[in-house]
């Protein structure tokens, strides 16, 4: 008995010890304070020459690029230069930089830094570095000039607005460090940009905290956030929870169901704005019966793509129509489209020789992913009633990766699920990635189509892009008339970006053409 | 006494090398590709093959497993694929979170699993017997990641006591204010006085590590009725009580000693599985620890992280076994 009395009494004393100063977190409500939750920890490499995944929303608040592009207004934007021209022959490209602009070392942003920069990413030709491929040569006459001499046309004004590879760091500070001693610098967390914020301090696999950089060049009049702050948050539940109880302004990704349920809370605004992300179904097209290119267009016409958009994507969707994006340029909405029409596949398949279906194709999609899964089990009961079986195997991504560039043939899936998204703004990242011949090493070409022609075409579009981008998007729509009728690649859906934001948070646009990024010096909170 | 640590010292040894060779078969079998990795996934066969050879994945597995061994006696574990650290500075970032979560944990599990067996053993078939039991059924039983959902609801949603996860509130991280010394937040406050942090690391270590506590709560608390149970039974306590000495006495001066035994092994057992197996725990609470680096080790096939995390861990459980024998061997009855 009495020792159960001291037990309670001791409890007791517990009880208000825990509770001292408990007040909720309130960072974000600080004014001053901008906080966003990704559900991965991106920050794997933070060289701006390197850095070729999910690294921008912290590196597009320490950096900036020399120009920038604005998908909608299909508009680019001068950022560190205020004009650039291109020679009719398309192989010269000349930037007229800004002045005043300074870096967080504090040393001053001139051209050398621009050729530096070019060099040294190609140098190391890591990442996204492919993108620099056109550049034969590039000058600094004068501090404020930039010149590129390139070895064919490329449009050089979308590479300069690339969200991979075209980060301006400085010039001065890098070569005294010089590589590897660079690179090493640069991951263990070291930034060297011109952009509004800086590095303040990053715990690894945790938080990375940005603050104001006072020299910026575009000044701090008006009202901009002090300090930027990106946390991990690998659970959506507890990132659902933390921007409900204001711990954090924004969250990088919740399931549909999260963000239906947000979207009646008048606290939170959710956009959708169209994205350059889309996903597609690759068609083995070396195995047999997909080698027939009916069977292939048979097998689009079964995917019940409506269906897909609704329940899967919540309408956050649409059916793609050719393998480039709604809002990107070379996007033709005339185009033609498989819908769902099992009858139309019947037929085809008939004509193909298999009246009956009778063979089984082997489907693979990565693991964790819930719509994909949901998309496979959808189309699985349309194909069997054609007599196809749908062998669908969830893999881990390096499993599914391996096995689709396996030596072997034979061993290969038959249909490959992924999303696509590009590197550059033009079409040519997707023509390029996916439709090209690839042998050693095949890249993202997962059908492995192989077709002279096009790939003719695809890589004068390119060169095209550069002049004359009317004729380029042209050439591109003959690319897709071919590649609809090949049918190598089933175009499921684009995906739309779907962002929930505190509603407090004013002047945020999403910007599909650097996903996931907000700008945090152009938002801010309301109320200050 | 001293022959038996070293022959101990020696088994440990061969445990850890035969543990390191599996382990890395396992990662050279698993199909992977960490030179994509590496160098992302549009990478032309110019930039793999650079790659490869950086990685030193060219080489014949044997070469490349020596060459790993001759790292990790001058303390280099390699560099993470994910991470591009250094595994050491990625483990000594992340050992310390879980570490001060498990042991905060594994306090607690203490605090309450032994009264919890003790008390159930004295009253046995009592109403505190059949509570007890119950409490210890369910805390082995529960799912973690549910209890640590609920908890949360429980605690930060509705009652509003407790933060929703995270090792600091987010003003001290902005502030600065958080030392770093051992990477024990609660160690380095109370070393540098810092209340605010203190009470703050504290408020935020409570909730992972009562659902932390869950399992090992009810596993010392049965293990522990057991023992004592068997230990009741035996002639001398029969004695000691025919004479008149108070429970009390018999429990905690004779019974206990003997009976502890077996839950200290089970115990130390437990406390190694939990350094690796608190990622649930550390997904829904945002911590920053091993379970985390481990489980996004594994998925991306980042093999030098696997391997040095699964040294870590088979050198704790040589440890914390070796420990555990040690203390079980000073029982003169036990032959070493």
């Amino acid at each position: 008995m009495r020792k159960t009395l001291v037990a309670l009494v001791l409890l007791s004393l517990l009880v208000p010890l825990l509770s001292v100063g408990c007040k909720r977190d309130t960072t974000s409500e600080t004014p001053n304070i901008f906080t966003m939750a990704n559900n991965v920890d991106p920050m794997g490499v933070w060289d701006p020459s390197d850095a070729f995944a999910e690294q921008l929303p912290v590196l597009f608040n320490l950096y900036e690029t020399v120009l920038r592009y604005d998908p909608f207004a299909d508009k680019l934007e001068g950022v560190l230069a205020t004009e650039w021209n291109v020679t009719p022959d398309g192989l010269v490209w000349t930037f007229k930089l800004r002045t005043g602009v300074k870096f967080h070392c504090g040393h001053d942003f001139d051209s050398t830094d621009v050729k530096y920069d070019i060099e040294r990413t190609l140098e190391r030709n890591m990442g996204a570095a492919f993108i620099w491929l056109a550049v034969k040569s590039a000058e600094a006459p004068d501090p404020t000039t930039v010149v590129l001499n390139l070895n064919y046309p490329a449009p050089m004004d979308l590479v300069m607005a690339s969200a991979y590879a075209a980060f301006v760091f400085c010039s001065e500070c890098a070569e005294a460090k010089g590589d590897p001693a660079l690179a090493d610098w640069f991951n263990q967390g070291n930034e060297l940009g011109t952009g509004p914020y800086m590095m303040q301090s990053w715990k690894l696999g945790n938080q990375v905290i940005m603050t104001k950089f006072n020299d910026y060049w575009g000044g701090w009049e008006g009202n901009h956030f002090e300090k930027v702050v990106m946390k991990v948050v690998p659970e959506t539940g507890t990132a659902r929870q933390m921007l409900e109880a204001g711990e954090v302004d924004y969250v990088r990704l919740l399931p549909f169901e999260d963000i239906e349920a947000l979207k009646q809370n008048k606290d939170f605004n959710v956009t959708a704005t169209p994205g350059f992300q889309n996903v597609y179904i690759a068609i083995n097209t070396l195995h047999e019966p997909l080698d027939d290119k009916r069977v292939r267009q048979a097998v689009a016409y079964t995917v019940p793509y409506q269906d897909i958009v609704d329940s899967v994507m919540f309408g956050y969707a649409e059916q793609a129509t050719g393998p480039v994006p709604d809002s990107m340029w070379g996007h033709f909405s005339d185009l033609k489209q498989y819908t769902f029409d099992l009858d139309k596949a019947r037929q085809l398949l008939t004509e193909a020789g298999y009246p009956d279906g009778g063979f089984t194709l082997v489907l693979t999609i990565a693991s964790g992913d819930e719509n994909h899964r949901k998309v496979a089990e959808l189309w699985k009961g349309e194909l069997a009633k054609l007599g196809i079986e749908l062998d669908i195997r969830t893999m881990p991504f390096d499993a599914q990766w391996e096995l689709a560039k396996s030596p072997d043939v034979s061993q290969r899936q038959d249909l490959y699920l992924y999303y696509y998204w590009p590197d550059v703004c033009s079409p040519d990242t997707y023509f390029e990635g996916c439709f090209v011949t690839q042998k050693d090493p095949i890249i993202y070409n997962l059908s492995y189509y192989s077709n002279p022609q096009v790939d003719e075409l695809i890589y004068a579009a390119w060169e095209k892009a550069g002049t004359d981008r009317k004729a380029a998007a042209d050439m591109y729509k003959q690319v897709q008339e071919q590649l609809i009728e090949d049918c190598p690649v089933i175009f499921l859906y684009d995906m739309q970006n779907v962002r929930v934001m505190s509603a407090s948070i004013t002047g945020f646009a999403d910007n599909p053409a650097y996903p996931y990024v907000i700008f945090a010096y152009e938002i801010s909170r309301q109320g200050n | 006494m001293w022959s038996f640590i070293v022959r101990r010292l020696a088994s440990g040894i061969l445990v850890i090398i035969g543990v390191s060779i599996l382990t890395f078969m396992l990662t050279v079998i698993v199909p992977s590709d960490p030179a994509a990795r590496w160098v992302g996934a549009r990478a032309n066969a110019e930039q793999l093959a650079k790659a490869r050879e950086q990685l030193g994945l060219d080489q014949p597995v044997h070469i490349r497993y020596l060459r790993y061994v001759s790292g990790v006696i001058h303390g280099d574990l390699g560099t993470s694929i994910r991470t591009r650290q250094p595994v050491m500075r990625d483990l000594k970032t992340y050992i310390p979170a879980t570490a001060e979560l498990v042991l905060a944990g594994m306090l607690i599990a203490l605090l309450v699993g032994l009264p919890l067996g003790i008390w159930s053993a004295i009253r046995k078939d009592s109403w505190i017997d059949h509570l007890c039991r119950a409490t210890a059924v369910f805390g082995v039983s529960l799912p973690t990641f549910w209890l640590a959902m609920n908890l949360q609801v429980l605690f930060f949603r509705w009652l509003g006591w407790l933060p929703l996860g995270g090792r600091l509130s987010g003003f001290v991280e902005v502030a600065g204010m958080a030392p770093n010394i051992t990477g024990f937040l609660l160690v380095d406050s109370l070393l540098t006085m810092n209340g605010t942090v203190f009470f703050d690391a504290l408020k935020h270590l409570a909730l992972p590590a009562i659902t932390l506590a869950a399992y090992p709560i009810g596993l010392v608390a049965k293990q522990l009725r057991s023992s004592l149970l068997e230990v009741f039974n035996e002639d001398y306590v029969l004695v000691a009580r025919a004479y008149g000495l108070p429970q009390r006495l018999v429990t905690y001066g004779y019974a206990l000693r003997n009976a502890l035994g077996p839950t200290i092994t089970v115990f130390a057992l437990c406390m190694g599985y939990s350094l690796v197996n608190t990622f649930l725990i550390e997904a829904v609470f945002n911590w920053p620890g091993l379970g985390n680096y481990t489980a996004m080790a594994v998925t991306t096939g980042d093999y030098p992280a696997i391997m040095g995390v699964t040294l870590f861990v088979a050198v704790v459980y040589v440890l914390l076994n070796m420990i555990v024998d040690v203390l079980i061997a000073l029982d003169p009855r036990v032959r070493v």
